[in-house]
């Protein structure tokens, strides 16, 4: 990541999506999928969007393709305002911005060899000549580690991993300046996970790429972003760089997302951990107030009103909880004791 | 780590082969394995896809599909030997003795009946009382696995209800017979993590209390460390390392176990991301030798020629390498894998040098 510069390339403001789910014949109940969110991603930065099922990650991730249509917010990328643009000029930029699919062997058309695979993109956003053409899939090949002799083959006679290789060889294809990766390693087994977390970071480093990585798996983020937003039912619940949020996580639920991760050494079984009961809530006519309160360990009636917006912590760190604001302050001016769990709400295990 | 008190074997499987005969060829996928289950204990069975592990879950229970055969092998459950037993006979061996949990919990519910109806029917079968009663005890099993509102959730169809929710009913349904062994196939994959922890001390809870024994098959090492007493490990439908553990994860002594400890990524600590070079083999065409040597970074010509066997690792630890056993010379130290992959020059020139010369695109092109 030593590409970083301070200035953003991509930024989100206030980006929501709702969807219109059938109720009846005619009517119809409205689910904000995606919650007036807003972030940057500085050039050659990877930001970690994490949640769990149903928290908008994936939604997110697509609007900010234009793969679906936002239903409000501003979108930008580089000099393009993407929301302002018409769908056939997206079309035309779409060569620059890319995405590398969770189910890689359902991402490649099972009829289509590699080497036609790898040759869509660069027919449809260059105007290289056949020869050219052939060179530059042959690089892409060598690029993310496969051999000229695979270019004929089927994606059904490549393992998971090799097949997702080739959905990266694929999103690198026009020289692309972002990439939405979402989950690109969750349907991989752990041996071979590592080496396509090491190519996309090899390839960002090569190319300058710009990542926004979609992932459920806290662990995984940790290792390849070097920013974090945490949501939680449409909303970002705490952002920051990822040494802010994993090692003095403010929020009730990135407290829990991140104690409820196994950790592979049993010598740390009975460490004190924060349960949320119950189950997410279903997204459909949300309360305004927190999104957490029917969970959250720490709740009070305050929590119930409208917000609660995203609040400094530190630096870069924000996090949308009142406990964070000083007028709701537990103890003394230090965030983190305020939120260091009451001692009844921690189970020893 | 040997503690006082005697720990008594539940199940005995001895030299189990399943094999799967397929238009390519033979598929070994549980080739002789052989491990006990100690009552009270959960025993992770760990291994990447195609490593055989729910096969021999099903073997265990005799549930193996055409063109999947068990070939031979024994496994003794309670003194019984389930090899030799009828169909029918198997038939109240499983759910009474034997209960599974399977990955899906939606697909292993049926759609056509509410929960509390299908909760019912197990107790009805069980334990031969009235359809009423056994409504009754199917609410009280709900709530015993903490479902909120079990009388108004009794009538939901499993479509209505969370994966989570699901799932934790499977594991009621699974624990109300109060079995003497319990085998979860990956019951918490596909399962958000907060929810996974939820199930997770539930199984830990019910299977405790019960004194059962436990078959948590994973490919997730976080969940073994946090769940089980005893590991074991398979690669390519052989067992390759079982120990306590403790043991396992301080001191692993396959190199594969240790590739797999390597590249599994923490929340806690920071560190390089580790891997294994290369894939799990292709099946029919299994290497010569040790399976894992074309990615071993200690493999040598013995490893090539001749299958190591288990070989004492330790006190109730062993391990399947021609190292433990002492037939190579090497030094198996704690950074061991580390070590030898940056000794064949990083992973990515070892990783090539496994998967055969790449070819450079400028010279490859005509």
């Amino acid at each position: 990541m030593s590409n970083v510069n301070d200035e953003s390339f991509v930024q989100i403001r206030n980006l929501s999506k709702d969807f219109l789910i059938r109720a009846g014949m005619f009517s119809h109940v409205r689910l904000r999928a995606v919650d007036d969110i807003s972030f940057d991603i500085p050039k050659g930065a990877t930001m970690g969007l994490v949640g769990e099922s149903g928290c908008g990650k994936t939604t997110a991730g697509r609007c900010l393709l234009r793969l679906i249509e936002p239903t409000a917010g501003e979108i930008r990328m580089g000099e393009h305002n993407l929301t302002s643009l018409k769908r056939d000029q997206v079309a035309q930029i779409r060569g620059r911005m890319q995405m590398v699919f969770q189910d890689p062997g359902g991402a490649l058309t099972p009829r289509m060899t590699i080497g036609a695979i790898l040759r869509e993109p660069l027919d449809l956003h260059t105007n290289l000549n056949a020869h050219e053409k052939d060179q530059r899939v042959r690089q892409l090949l060598f690029q993310v580690g496969l051999q000229p002799d695979h270019l004929s083959r089927y994606p059904h006679q490549f393992s998971g991993g090799q097949q997702q290789r080739i959905g990266v060889a694929r999103a690198i294809a026009t020289h692309p300046d972002f990439i939405v990766l979402d989950e690109p390693t969750s349907a991989l087994d752990v041996s071979v996970r590592g080496q396509i977390l090491r190519l996309l970071t090899q390839l960002q480093e090569e190319m300058g790429l710009t990542y926004l990585f979609i992932s459920h798996d806290l662990s995984v983020i940790k290792h390849t972003c070097s920013q974090v937003a945490v949501m939680y039912l449409g909303r970002i619940v705490e952002t920051g760089s990822t040494a802010e949020i994993f090692n003095s996580p403010v929020h009730p639920y990135t407290q829990a997302l991140l104690s409820a991760v196994p950790i592979p050494d049993p010598g740390q079984r009975g460490k004190e951990r924060l349960r949320l009961p119950g189950e997410v809530p279903s997204p459909i006519d949300l309360p305004p107030g927190c999104r957490l309160y029917s969970r959250c360990p720490y709740r009070r009636d305050a929590c119930l009103e409208p917000g609660p917006p995203l609040l400094q912590v530190a630096d870069t760190h924000r996090a949308a909880c009142i406990l964070v604001d000083d007028r709701f302050r537990l103890g003394g001016g230090n965030v983190a004791a305020a939120l260091s769990p009451p001692a009844q709400e921690t189970i020893r295990m | 780590m040997l503690t006082e008190r005697r720990l008594e074997s539940l199940l005995e499987v001895r030299g189990l082969h399943t094999y799967f005969y397929t238009y390519e060829g033979v598929v070994k996928a549980v080739n002789s394995v052989s491990f006990v289950l100690n009552r009270g204990e959960i025993t992770g069975l760990v291994g990447e896809s195609g490593s055989g592990k729910s096969v021999t879950a099903q073997s265990i229970v005799r549930l193996v599909k055409a063109p999947g055969k068990i070939v031979e092998g024994e496994v003794w459950l309670d003194g019984q030997d389930l090899m030799s037993c009828s169909e029918h006979e198997m038939q109240s061996v499983r759910g009474r003795m034997i209960s599974t949990i399977f990955q899906e919990p939606r697909a292993a519910l049926n759609p056509l009946f509410t929960v509390g109806d299908q909760i019912g029917r197990v107790i009805q079968l069980r334990e031969g009382c009235s359809r009423k009663a056994a409504e009754g005890l199917a609410i009280e099993v709900m709530r015993a696995v903490e479902i909120a509102d079990p009388e108004r959730r009794a009538g939901a169809y499993p479509h209505e209800l969370s994966g989570g929710m699901c799932q934790r009913i499977m594991v009621a349904i699974a624990l109300s017979a109060n079995p003497l062994l319990l085998i979860a196939d990956e019951p918490t994959t596909g399962l958000d993590v907060t929810v996974q922890a939820q199930v997770l001390d539930l199984i830990r809870l019910r299977v405790k209390s019960a004194g059962s024994a436990c078959l948590f098959i994973t490919h997730d090492l976080g969940v073994v460390a946090e769940l089980c007493e005893r590991v074991i490990v398979m690669y390519a439908g052989r067992v390759v390392e079982q120990g306590p553990v403790a043991e396992i994860f301080s001191n692993p002594r396959h190199p594969y176990t240790q590739g797999l400890i390597a590249s599994t990524l923490r929340v806690d600590i920071n560190k390089p991301i580790s891997t294994i070079p290369g894939t799990v083999p292709d099946a029919v065409l299994l290497p010569s030798g040790c399976t894992f040597h074309p990615r071993c970074p200690f493999a040598e010509e013995l490893c090539e020629q001749e299958e190591p066997s288990m070989a004492a690792a330790g006190m109730q630890h062993r391990a399947r390498c021609h190292i433990v056993s002492g037939r190579i010379e090497g030094e198996m130290r704690e950074d061991a894998w580390e070590l030898a992959v940056a000794q064949a020059g990083g992973t990515d020139s070892f990783l090539q040098s496994v998967q055969g010369d790449t070819t450079d695109p400028e010279v490859g092109i005509e």
